[in-house]
């Protein structure tokens, strides 16, 4: 390789492709530098391993002739050419360094981006005016590429600890690794579904032959479905007196059934068509998209170093017809209406509640009064987008995502690593 | 040896048919709904002790329900009352629903007597609500009770509005339909939330179709200038009203809304304080929203 070229370049570039690169880059070694006059002097160096991931120990072990009395020895590692740290120990006729592998920065290879699988880090040892190579170069191996695999953990709040109630819910995505950044694709499936209302009556005050009714509003008036008529009727009483209740509808053919009972309730007539729930589902992406698509990167605790200890983290969430990691309902609502984990009203125009949702299917647990707030931490504040505020996203909504990235990575590559979520 | 359960339905059939005068009898009814910010509704009767309603919200946001705190001491006769409700349902038999999500609407009921507690929550749509409803029924005369005979911090947020030409003069109030005194923060002192504000909202009057449901009216927010600076008096200048029995507060300005484009609209005015201050020196500061009455206008 052109020495000009190589000091420009940067860490794993390579003209040619990964393997190509670590392979061309590999230290032929270099005999020891003796002093010619004193042929009974010698230095040699090796690693105590041939490849290694974040973390892993590797020693520079040296061999040694000739040297009087116990001195100490400098090593160095280097990655094209780049030193990327200097450890030394003491040794006479045997030395040994040992180096965490840390601090090294993968980037990608010219032409495509494409991250080389490893890098070769090459060992100098120098001693009692001797110096030597590793012959050969120490991997150090990125985390490998891995098609998405579907991840999906619970998440639950106890009334004991929200005030409000027991929440459970499932966070499920698929996380894979392409190109040394952690991939996270979660397909929402959306269905239509439309909100109904019903009350009880008081027989005595309502003077109604009926247990319950539909309700709806119509123009500033609430209005009963008569079943005896069947038409819609004054509601008797201000609707403030009743216990209002939703019910959710999917539709079955012309007629509408509800979604929670298995259909066991029928609309006494139609629900207008979403006109908005094309649009509503484009601001919802781009919500999320902007929430937490590109804002941050999953490093190991104790080490740095892009593509071998830390890596960005890109979130991509779509819609879909079909299966999905999962299923959401776009409820229309003849008014507006506050969505949950499931179910998002197309009438909601706090945009933010999109990314809220999609936090807690990453998750992510509310931060605010009465929410299903985290168990351990019972974290409240307003200006997040888990918060009162619907601001946005912290490393900390993402910490039961990096478990199970802690998770993968050990099922992958037997390590297992302590992670910790940053802002890019 | 009999369960929990088996005890508890024991007891309410004892307190449904022949209560005894020292067996201990409390329940409870919480609706809430919307994250992060939402609707609570709450009922609750304590033998011996007090019969309680708090509402947050404006009953489906409209109609000028008020929000508030209700209590009064319990009405012994309501324990038969409720505890025959709970048997006629059959509460112990249920389970609550397996998977409440985040925010999801839910409805919990508990139960406490001297055998223990039944704890129970339904989701929006839960064929256990319908199941439940001899329960809801006695439990919303409880707060209609309240909230009829004023017994408690009920306030009020009231609206007129007179068409004049192509715009619309409104005349605003806080009041108080109770008898207790309130604290309400002055909304001229909210920190720019979205979630506190106090603001007036139109919306055309909405078509209807036949035999559909169709879209209710959409609001939007209308600018709304409480006063020129300077000329507020007390106690618009203080961060706090203290609203007593059957007061009102005026605002000392009438804003006008327009020129509109010719038509029927709704117009509504809507105090909201999400705020986390809940009493000061144990007097109750109103929290949630206010909805006024929909006052029909024709410009």
């Amino acid at each position: 390789m052109n020495d000009k070229a190589k000091k420009s370049a940067p860490l794993g570039s390579s003209k040619s492709g990964a393997d190509t690169a670590f392979a061309k880059d590999q230290s032929a070694g270099s005999p020891s530098k003796t002093c010619p006059a004193d042929k009974a002097k010698s230095l040699t160096v090796e690693w105590s391993t041939e490849e290694v991931y974040c973390a892993d120990p590797a020693s520079l072990l040296g061999k040694a002739t000739g040297i009087a009395g116990s001195v100490t020895g400098s090593g160095s590692v280097k990655v094209h050419d780049r030193s990327v740290a200097t450890i030394t120990g003491p040794g006479q006729s045997t030395f040994k360094l040992d180096w965490k592998a840390c601090g090294v920065d993968f980037a990608p290879l010219p032409g495509g981006g494409k991250m080389p699988d490893k890098l070769p880090a090459v060992g100098g040892l120098s001693a009692d005016g001797m110096s030597a190579k590793t012959p050969k170069g120490l991997a150090l191996k990125r985390l490998p590429d891995k098609d998405p695999e579907a991840v999906s953990f619970n998440c639950s709040s106890p009334k004991s600890v929200n005030g409000t109630n027991d929440y459970s819910w499932s966070a499920a995505f698929k996380l894979g690794v392409k190109n040394a950044t952690i991939q996270v694709k979660q397909t929402l499936q959306i269905k239509k579904a439309w909100l109904g209302k019903w009350v009880s009556f008081d027989k005595a005050k309502d003077k109604i032959d009926q247990t319950w009714g539909f309700v709806k509003k119509s123009g500033a008036n609430w209005k009963y479905w008569d079943t005896t008529g069947p038409a819609w009727k004054a509601l008797p009483r201000n609707v403030s007196s009743y216990t209002l209740q939703n019910i959710t509808f999917v539709k079955d053919g012309t007629s509408f059934k509800s979604r929670d009972d298995g259909g066991a309730q029928t609309w006494p007539e139609g629900f207008a068509e979403p006109k908005d729930y094309e649009s509503m589902k484009k601001k919802w992406h781009k919500n999320i998209q902007d929430t937490w698509a590109r804002k941050f990167k999953i490093k190991h605790k104790d080490c740095a170093g892009a593509g071998l200890c830390a890596w960005d983290v890109d979130i991509d969430v779509d819609w879909s017809a079909g299966a999905g990691d999962k299923l959401v309902y776009a409820i229309w609502a003849a008014d507006w209406e506050r969505s949950n984990a499931s179910d998002w009203y197309l009438s909601e125009t706090r945009l933010g509640v999109a990314g809220h949702e999609t936090g807690h299917l990453l998750g992510a647990y509310d931060e605010y009064t009465g929410g299903a707030i985290h168990p351990g931490t019972k974290k409240i504040e307003d200006n997040t987008i888990m918060g009162q505020n619907l601001t946005g996203a912290l490393p900390r909504h993402l910490e039961g995502f990096r478990d199970e990235v802690e998770k993968k990575i050990k099922s992958w590559i037997g390590r297992s690593w302590k992670l910790e979520v940053q802002k890019r | 040896m009999p369960s929990a359960k088996e005890n508890i339905a024991h007891t309410l059939s004892r307190l449904a048919s022949t209560p005894g005068t020292n067996d201990f009898f409390a329940v409870q009814r919480v609706q809430s709904a919307g994250e992060p910010t939402g609707w609570r509704d709450e009922i609750g009767f304590e033998r011996g002790q007090w019969q309680t309603y708090a509402r947050n919200r404006s009953s489906a946001d409209e109609g000028g329900a008020p929000i508030g705190v209700w209590r009064a001491p319990a009405e012994d006769w309501r324990t038969q009352a409720i505890a025959d409700a709970l048997c006629r349902a059959r509460v112990w038999s249920y389970d609550s629903d397996a998977k409440i999500e985040p925010g999801t609407e839910v409805v919990n009921w508990t139960c406490v007597t001297s055998q223990g507690v039944l704890d129970l929550s339904a989701a929006s749509s839960s064929p256990l609500l319908r199941a439940l409803m001899p329960l809801d029924l006695e439990l919303r005369r409880i707060a209609n009770t309240l909230e009829e005979s004023r017994a408690g911090a009920q306030m009020r947020t009231g609206l007129r509005a007179q068409a004049k030409g192509n715009s619309v003069v409104l005349n605003l109030a806080f009041g108080n339909d109770g008898m207790r005194r309130y604290i309400l923060i002055n909304p001229s002192r909210f920190a720019g939330s979205e979630e506190s504000y106090f603001r007036v909202e139109i919306a055309p009057m909405p078509e209807e179709q036949p035999n559909e449901t169709g879209y209710g009216a959409v609001f939007q927010p209308v600018p709304l200038e409480l006063a020129p600076p300077g000329m507020l008096q007390e106690p618009w200048q203080d961060d706090y009203f203290v609203i007593g029995p059957g007061e009102r507060l005026v605002l000392p300005a009438a804003p006008v809304i327009g020129p509109l484009q010719p038509g029927a609209y709704l117009v509504r005015a809507v105090y909201s304080n999400y705020g986390l201050l809940g009493s000061i020196a144990g007097v109750p500061v109103i929290r949630g929203r206010s909805f006024s009455n929909e006052v029909v206008v024709n410009v």
